[in-house]
């Protein structure tokens, strides 16, 4: 008999705009959408370097700080985190290619070249320290990441796993020949908080999740669109199951409000 | 009903010395593949491939599939994991539609499912890890957990990264490479030298035998300290050792030897020796690092160490710490220029990566 498991938290950064436990909040009259999301947004106090942060690991970062600004610290070694990120640092590897091609490799950007760099400024950021996983996959990355942080706590590893789903690409990069299309989608950015008990200011959601081996579909819509049904369900306080299969991961994910 | 383990069942590696048996029998005779550069333009030493072919990925798929027989899986039932830190970006460096002559994208997801088409056609899942350097350790901790969690029978573990301009000035603007070549652990150590891994571990779920090197306990963990560089006083590295102790079960005066990180920077053997010590207090075993003789094989490298340190455990002997001469941490380090046997059955391998990741895997030998 599995322990059960929470969905206590959660935050998306989504082309309509913000969403989280505290509600929807859109995007104000000239901002692009994920992409222009500002500190103050999502963070109530200072942090310098957030403008400086590379697309994805802005978004990543964002979807974090969003989520514990209603939830609380999660610091500590008993806190993992799992990032799912199809389109890797795709963005900043371009950037930096350019940076070489000039003849000045920018170390500044080298150091966002990893889809590592991501979980590191959320890490570093909210003193997360526990066990870590970077899924850099195809089309079902952040599902993956859902999927592992749940087997980490079922196997006590963790109290809490941060999962952070993000897809987030420069729309100068977005038609480039390099980039597969199940990267191809628009920026979006997921955090949802799974715990082993449920907090005070939590959501109080039970969880189920089951992703056993099963038969691999074309994808026929990005992973993340999966997220989206779950966000909204959550949005709506709804009990309700999710199932997906892309290309690279399927399974099936159920919550329902715990009374 | 007897306990069923996490077995090293077959594996393979293209390492700068060759394939797994010329690495092992060159890297206990003290034999170093670093040579002298530029590379890329880079005014370094580097560990390339013996063969340039292998840089491309499909190419070195293609030898490893030679030598890992996976014919016989069930693909319904295998876990495949790609784990890479950048792996075969040409395509990258290639830009344009002229030049551009690979079959997948930068991306590593891309470079998976292309991989995994070849080896396993029609494997249910596939996921790519991507933990900078540490990539294939914590890949190694994943498939460990997938197949006790009883969804799989199998997981094949599958990790590559090449040298390339990308890489060669990036390490370059970071001011993180030696310029004549490695020395892990020395008081002259000046910076990591670069190398290139490709490798391929098929690990099982079941019943082990006498002489089957086993994964009894994997552990991980971050720094939250900083984005590039290590923490200073080695505690992440510490926990991620800890937690892999716990999960085999055991403890650190069970530790015969350590198959170290051992980048050769300043900050990474300061930081692994603090760890080792509290770890070990003070006692801490034998110790060796293979990145004096085949550079740092960036997020390929945790996964090949680990089955180069299979090997070591079959021996009992660890290589000798190529570049290594007079020990330049403060903390009393067993690594030594020579050969090092040791007489017990398990043995500890270390991994960091940028990000702040820390990892360790376990490796027992099960005795007869």
């Amino acid at each position: 008999m599995k322990e059960p498991l929470f969905l206590d938290a959660f935050a998306a950064l989504l082309p309509s705009g913000m969403y989280s436990s505290r509600g929807f909040v859109p995007w104000q009259s000239g901002q692009d959408g994920p992409r222009d999301v500002s500190r103050e947004q999502v963070l109530d106090k200072p942090y310098p370097g957030f403008g400086k942060l590379h697309i994805a690991d802005r978004l990543s970062f964002a979807a974090a700080a969003l989520l514990f600004s209603h939830y609380g610290s999660c610091a500590g070694d008993e806190t993992g985190i799992t990032l799912g990120i199809p389109a890797g640092s795709f963005s900043a590897d371009l950037l930096y290619m350019d940076s070489v091609e000039s003849g000045f490799p920018s170390p500044v950007i080298f150091s966002a070249t990893l889809p590592s760099s991501a979980l590191a400024d959320i890490a570093i950021y909210f003193k997360i320290k526990g066990p870590n996983r970077v899924i850099a996959g195809a089309s079902g990355s952040g599902l993956c990441a859902f999927d592992l942080a749940a087997m980490m706590l079922h196997r006590g590893k963790a109290s809490s796993m941060l999962v952070v789903s993000v897809n987030a690409i420069e729309p100068a990069h977005m038609r480039s020949s390099l980039l597969p299309a199940y990267a191809a989608v628009e920026n979006r950015a997921y955090a949802f908080l799974l715990t082993r008990k449920k907090k005070e200011s939590g959501l109080h959601f039970c969880l189920e999740t089951c992703f056993g081996p099963g038969e691999k579909t074309l994808s026929e819509r990005p992973g993340e669109s999966y997220f989206d049904k779950l966000v909204h369900l959550l949005m709506e306080n709804k009990n309700g199951s999710i199932s997906f299969a892309t290309e690279d991961y399927c399974g099936h994910i159920s919550i329902e409000k715990d009374l | 009903m007897p306990v069923q383990s996490i077995v090293l069942e077959q594996s393979e590696i293209i390492s700068p010395l060759g394939n797994l048996s010329e690495t092992v029998a060159d890297l206990i005779d003290g034999t170093s593949a670093i040579v002298p550069g530029p590379f890329f333009g880079v005014p370094v030493s580097c560990a390339p491939f013996q063969d340039e072919r292998c840089r491309h990925l499909d190419f070195a798929a293609s030898l490893l599939q030679q030598a890992v027989d996976l014919k016989n899986l069930d693909p319904a039932s295998t876990v495949f994991i790609f784990c890479c830190a950048k792996g075969d970006i040409s395509a990258l460096e290639n830009r344009g539609p002229d030049k551009n002559q690979s079959h997948f994208s930068p991306l590593p997801g891309s470079q998976a499912q292309y991989v995994q088409n070849m080896l396993i056609p029609g494997c249910p899942r596939t996921i790519t890890i991507s933990n900078a350097c540490a990539s294939g350790a914590i890949a190694v901790e994943t498939a460990k957990e997938l197949l006790e969690g009883g969804a799989f029978t199998h997981a094949v573990v599958f990790g590559f990264d090449a040298i390339s301009r990308f890489v060669a000035t990036g390490f370059s603007s970071l001011s993180a490479l030696s310029r004549a070549g490695a020395r892990p652990f020395d008081a002259a150590r000046d910076g990591l030298t670069l190398g290139e891994g490709a490798c391929m571990v098929l690990l099982t779920k079941r019943t082990p035998y006498a002489g089957d090197i086993c994964i009894p306990g994997t552990g991980s963990s971050n720094d939250a300290n900083h984005r590039t560089g290590p923490s200073r006083t080695g505690d992440g590295l510490l926990r991620a050792a800890r937690a892999a102790l716990t999960d085999a079960r055991t403890i650190a005066s069970e530790i015969s030897a350590v198959k170290c990180h051992g980048t050769a920077t300043a900050y990474n053997d300061a930081m692994e020796a603090k760890a080792l010590d509290i770890l070990f207090e003070k006692n801490i075993p034998v110790c060796c690092s293979v990145k004096g003789a085949i550079g740092h094989t960036s997020g390929a490298g945790s996964l090949l160490e680990i089955i180069l340190a299979a090997e070591f455990l079959k021996r009992h002997v660890l290589p000798p710490t190529a570049g290594f001469s007079s020990l330049g941490v403060e903390e009393t380090v067993p690594v030594s220029s020579e050969p090092q046997a040791f007489d017990r059955n398990t043995l500890l391998c270390l991994s960091a990566g940028f990000g702040g990741i820390n990892a360790a895997v376990v490796l027992r030998e099960l005795m007869p």
